[in-house]
């Protein structure tokens, strides 16, 4: 099994997917490092008064995943299940079109290659999409101050949001759940595309899959528009200003329920399905 | 070894470069300006002026409108099906004009109030006292702040009397703020 791990992480490290993917969200995160961030770095205190309703510049306003005053966020939220599924999203399909999966079911047990996929689909998913976003928030911490947010309304968060209180008091740990739940969800989202190559002939509708349930998803969520449940389409999931009222539960259970769902799927049909 | 492995191992060691080199300048910066001081005194000096808390009171829409009817500001509420889930807060303090001119000091456009553990924060207009303060006098004053669901967060509270009141007049370099430690609730 640690053979076969080595031998899908060389071929994530080998393939033009993952660079693609990477190099794309890196170009996003440097556009708006050197339009947004550069400018505002060079001067600090601009519109600083010293009264409540001022505060100097911090990387909690105008970081990547808060500044929605420009398209750059916007931009890598719409492709972000692309970004996560190019990498190795359509390595399955290709391996059951191309006869390659016959060479690994000779050598090893259907489960241990299923496993194996799954885990490192999942993980080049979230990397491809986190790699940027480190990337992006380290470079913009050092040239803006991390100033803890204060609620004078510069700070977009307002206080009946989920986990407000962290963002008030520890936003370094709001930070990290974030990027966790990025990651996760570019994981889960990259995974569904294994389950829809037993759907899909053409590579092309495998790979466009995840990012049509990721907006499906959105345009069920606005028609029923529940004051229960809440937004959880996963764009105002993953939307670090929470413009939309959304609930940690949802947060948490989207894509726990998409992914067993999808591996359940891949699972089920992997084991089962010839392969001649 | 193929390109796009070659690719793949720049970004690796790009990426290892910047958490490398960034921490430097996150500490140089963050010493450069660092978070705001918080000022814990029973008043605090703003604008030349003494302020200093006196009362905080949580009240209903209506019992608001009862206790102030000349006012304006929120009568639109009473009346309306979700007039429950809303609540006007009021905080009176008393401003002492240390200059030696008269000053025009009015408590909204000089402050902001926040509720904690609600996370409310909110202006709003001074329903009593006077803004034009003559060199040495002391006047009170009362702000009233609007909250609702849609700013602040009940469900973190059992009882409003939980709540920590507190006036900002500034949030840096140092936080300058009056709080009210009790609050009584109007129903």
């Amino acid at each position: 099994m640690k053979r076969l791990f080595k031998i899908e992480i060389d071929r994530i490290i080998n393939s033009w997917g993952y660079v693609l993917s990477v190099v794309i969200g890196l170009i996003l995160v440097f556009i708006q490092f050197f339009v947004v961030i550069i400018p505002e770095s060079n001067n600090i205190l601009s519109g600083f008064d010293g009264s409540f309703a001022s505060y100097p510049k911090s990387i909690f306003i105008t970081w990547f995943l808060f500044d929605d005053r420009h398209p750059y966020m916007f931009i890598f939220m719409i492709i972000l299940p692309i970004l996560a599924t190019i990498p190795h999203g359509g390595s399955y399909h290709n391996d059951l079109k191309s006869g390659y999966i016959k060479n690994i079911y000779s050598r090893i047990s259907r489960k241990k290659y299923l496993l194996v996929k799954y885990i490192t689909t999942f993980v080049a998913g979230g990397m491809a999409v986190l790699i940027p976003l480190i990337i992006s928030f380290l470079l913009t911490a050092s040239v803006l101050p991390s100033l803890t947010p204060v609620m004078n309304g510069l700070f977009k968060l307002s206080g009946n949001r989920v986990m407000a209180d962290l963002y008030f008091s520890k936003p370094y740990l709001y930070l990290f759940i974030y990027m966790c739940l990025y990651f996760i969800y570019a994981g889960v989202f990259a995974t569904i595309a294994l389950s829809a190559s037993y759907v899909f002939n053409y590579l092309f509708f495998v790979l466009l899959t995840p990012f049509g349930i990721y907006y499906g998803l959105g345009v069920v969520s606005s028609y029923i528009n529940n004051p229960v449940l809440k937004s959880f389409g996963p764009q105002c999931l993953l939307y670090l200003s929470q413009i939309r009222l959304v609930r940690m539960d949802v947060m948490i259970l989207e894509p726990l329920i998409l992914g067993v769902i999808s591996f359940a799927f891949y699972w089920i049909r992997g084991n089962k399905d010839d392969i001649c | 070894m193929t390109f796009a492995k070659k690719v793949n191992i720049s970004i690796g060691i790009i990426m290892i470069i910047v958490c490398l080199i960034t921490p430097f300048f996150i500490i140089d910066i963050n010493r450069r300006f660092p978070n705001a001081k918080i000022i814990e005194n029973a008043s605090v000096m703003w604008r030349d002026c003494e302020i200093t808390p006196l009362d905080a009171h949580i009240y209903s829409v209506k019992s608001f409108n009862n206790k102030y009817p000349d006012l304006p500001y929120y009568l639109y509420l009473e009346g309306r099906d979700n007039q429950d889930s809303y609540y006007i807060i009021t905080a009176t303090v008393s401003v002492t004009n240390n200059s030696e001119e008269r000053k025009m000091f009015s408590l909204s456009s000089n402050s902001y109030v926040e509720v904690k553990p609600i996370y409310l924060s909110n202006g709003g207009p001074v329903i009593d006292g006077d803004t034009v303060i003559e060199a040495g006098e002391t006047k009170n004053q009362t702000i009233a702040v609007l909250c609702s669901e849609t700013i602040a967060d009940y469900s973190r509270c059992d009882s409003f009397e939980d709540n920590t009141i507190e006036i900002v007049f500034s949030y840096y370099p140092e936080r300058l703020s009056v709080k009210f430690n009790s609050v009584t609730v109007e129903n």
